[in-house]
């Protein structure tokens, strides 16, 4: 590498986008990183201040919105946060439609982003589009596979996004029996496409960078945590309520960012597929092991960019968990419930794992049962100071041994392995150098 | 043309993206085509459906071409703009989760599919920003305008119906 190579900087300047903007800036001079910085400078949103003086019913439909790829864990974690400030109990059944409801947008957001998202980068191209040319029978099938997805959400929630047919305690409207079978059908028939993904999964070159953190996440005695449990750290091995969020997040603020980062026993920590696969391995489905087998996924793991295989790993328990799941719904039947209560005060927290991590929503509210407070912390925003470490541990090493244009690949494919919200936005941008 | 699928996209709620859906909805289709509305749908799931569909399609929706409000455009959807054909321009360089839109959905599917083809029926439209009211709808200017937008969809089925793949 010669002078010219040895002395640049990386700009990756953010666009506007709707969930997120990011930014990535290295400098490097006579081959040393002098600087790196991961910068988010997303505009304040107020959805913590939209839900004010909302009814108790109103907030998670209002708080859903948040994001329009995660819409079925926000509206779940408010529920549950909005139920634990009124003592409400929510029945078995409720609590099986939640579990494949959060399953079904695990399937879409993970199946979205192995495919569309991240696949490109390890194939080479820039995007989904040169990879439906070079790789067709690829990109139908994760077409027929996202299709399934938000058929299957549809099927449970009432319709793909933004879900209606969920509220507090329970369903509004239950789910019609026939489509449950036809949608059991239809995920038994897909098998084979989610195995061909752990196929075409277990072929992707996976950069070879490790670093250890503290990986946090739900955990349940009895379950693959995803929609309850209490959150379990990897660095003490215990548990600690979800009412206990705020001792958990720690959140504070940095000068390069407008979103609060998190810390709790070390300097950062990580949460999403990899944390809870790296947590809750034993719990997973047998399918699901024996595909992180296939794919050299050994707990716990420590490369961040391994995290999308854990995303797949994931999207092979849920199709199969969820088949079972629906296997017991329809061989019990679904009753309408009594789904009323009596609004009032309290204060509540609730945590789901949303595909991109752990997901804490609290409500305070009045005597009326209208919220006067609110706090959403999601999961994007407790990784982003866990990614800015990766890079700036693996930054010196990539300078030593890669181009600059491979430095900014696999920058941006370190920092979309995460799946943050702001991934889209990185994958819009130009990359400057300066010599 | 044999099996025309007409199918209206956009969202009743975002103002004037209502057209396609409320065009297709009142169109009273000659024989042998079949309308469907696919309202909200995201480009995948676009991509998906035409995919399946083995069958010319037409594509009503809101479309920025630079015309003005209220006026309409019917065309073929080509990789490679000529002969009556036109591209859709691609909304984003690269792809993301927020950056997929019909332009993208479409390609998608023409890389995919047998060459079956895709028409748009485009209609221009005066705002997108959801009006001050509940239900939604369309601006009153284009309200106005639905008529005279109904009549030239029946003429564009029309003639698809009547004209082979390779006239049109």
């Amino acid at each position: 590498m010669g002078d010219r190579d040895s002395t640049y900087s990386i700009s990756l300047n953010h666009v506007t986008r709707i969930e997120g903007h990011g930014s990535v800036r290295v400098s490097v001079r006579d081959g040393r990183v002098e600087e790196l910085t991961l910068s988010i400078v997303e505009a304040q949103r107020f959805f913590e201040s939209f839900t004010r003086g909302m009814s108790a019913h109103e907030i998670p439909w209002i708080v859903g919105r948040i994001c329009g790829i995660c819409c079925v864990a926000h509206q779940l974690a408010a529920c549950k946060a909005v139920e634990a400030a009124l003592g409400l109990a929510v029945s078995n059944q409720s609590r099986i439609l939640r579990r494949l409801l959060n399953e079904s947008q695990i399937l879409q957001s993970h199946l979205l982003h192995v495919y569309f998202l991240a696949m490109p980068d390890y194939v080479g191209v820039p995007s989904v589009l040169p990879l439906a040319e070079t790789h067709p029978g690829l990109v139908r099938r994760a077409l027929r596979l996202k299709h399934l997805a938000n058929m299957f959400t549809t099927v449970i929630g009432g319709r793909a996004l933004h879900p209606m047919a969920n509220t507090l305690r329970g369903w509004r409207r239950l789910p019609e029996p026939d489509a449950l079978a036809d949608i059991h059908r239809r995920l038994s028939a897909a098998l084979p496409d989610f195995e061909a993904t752990v196929d075409i999964a277990a072929s992707l070159k996976i950069p070879d960078f490790e670093r250890e953190t503290e990986y946090v996440s739900l955990k349940h005695p009895d379950e693959y945590a995803l929609l309850d449990g209490q959150v379990y750290s990897s660095d003490t091995g215990e548990l600690t309520p979800v009412s206990d969020y705020r001792r958990i997040t720690n959140e504070f603020t940095v000068p390069h960012s407008t979103a609060k980062w998190a810390r709790w026993h070390r300097e950062s920590y990580m949460v999403g597929a990899l944390a809870r696969v790296n947590n809750n391995f034993d719990q997973l489905h047998p399918a699901a092991r024996r595909a992180a087998e296939s794919l050299g996924l050994r707990v716990p793991c420590h490369n961040p960019y391994m995290n999308n295989l854990a995303q797949v790993v994931e999207i092979i328990h849920c199709a199969h968990n969820s088949l079972a799941m629906l296997e017991d719904v329809l061989n019990r039947g679904l009753v309408s419930e009594d789904i009323s209560y009596t609004p009032g005060p309290g204060e509540g927290v609730g945590a789901v794992e949303a595909p991109r991590g752990l997901l804490f929503h609290a409500y305070r509210l009045d005597d009326t049962g209208r919220c006067t407070g609110s706090d959403a912390v999601i999961p994007t925003s407790q990784n982003i100071n866990n990614i800015e470490r990766d890079m700036q541990a693996f930054t010196p090493r990539m300078v030593a041994t890669m181009p600059p244009d491979q430095v900014r690949l696999h920058l941006e494919m370190l920092l979309r392995a995460y799946d943050p919200c702001i991934s889209c936005s990185v994958h819009m941008l130009d990359v400057k150098f300066v010599q | 043309m044999s099996g025309l699928v007409v199918a209206g996209i956009g969202s009743r709620y975002m103002a004037d993206d209502a057209v396609g859906p409320l065009l297709v909805e009142s169109l009273d289709p000659p024989p042998g085509v079949r309308c469907e509305l696919w309202e909200d749908a995201d480009a995948l799931t676009i991509a998906h459906r035409l995919l399946e569909i083995s069958a010319p399609v037409l594509l009503v929706d809101c479309a920025d071409m630079g015309l003005t409000s209220g006026a309409w455009r019917c065309f073929r959807v080509s990789p490679a703009a000529g002969g009556g054909a036109a591209e859709l321009v691609l909304r984003s360089r690269t792809l993301s989760c927020h950056g997929l839109g019909l332009a993208e959905g479409v390609r998608i599917a023409m890389e995919l599919g047998d060459g079956r083809p895709v028409y748009i029926f485009g209609v221009q439209p005066f705002r997108l920003e959801p009006l001050p009211r509940p239900g939604g709808g369309l601006s009153p200017a284009l309200c106005a305008r639905m008529p005279a937008l109904r009549a030239a969809l029946r003429r564009y089925v029309g003639a698809l119906c009547t004209t082979s793949e390779e006239e049109v």
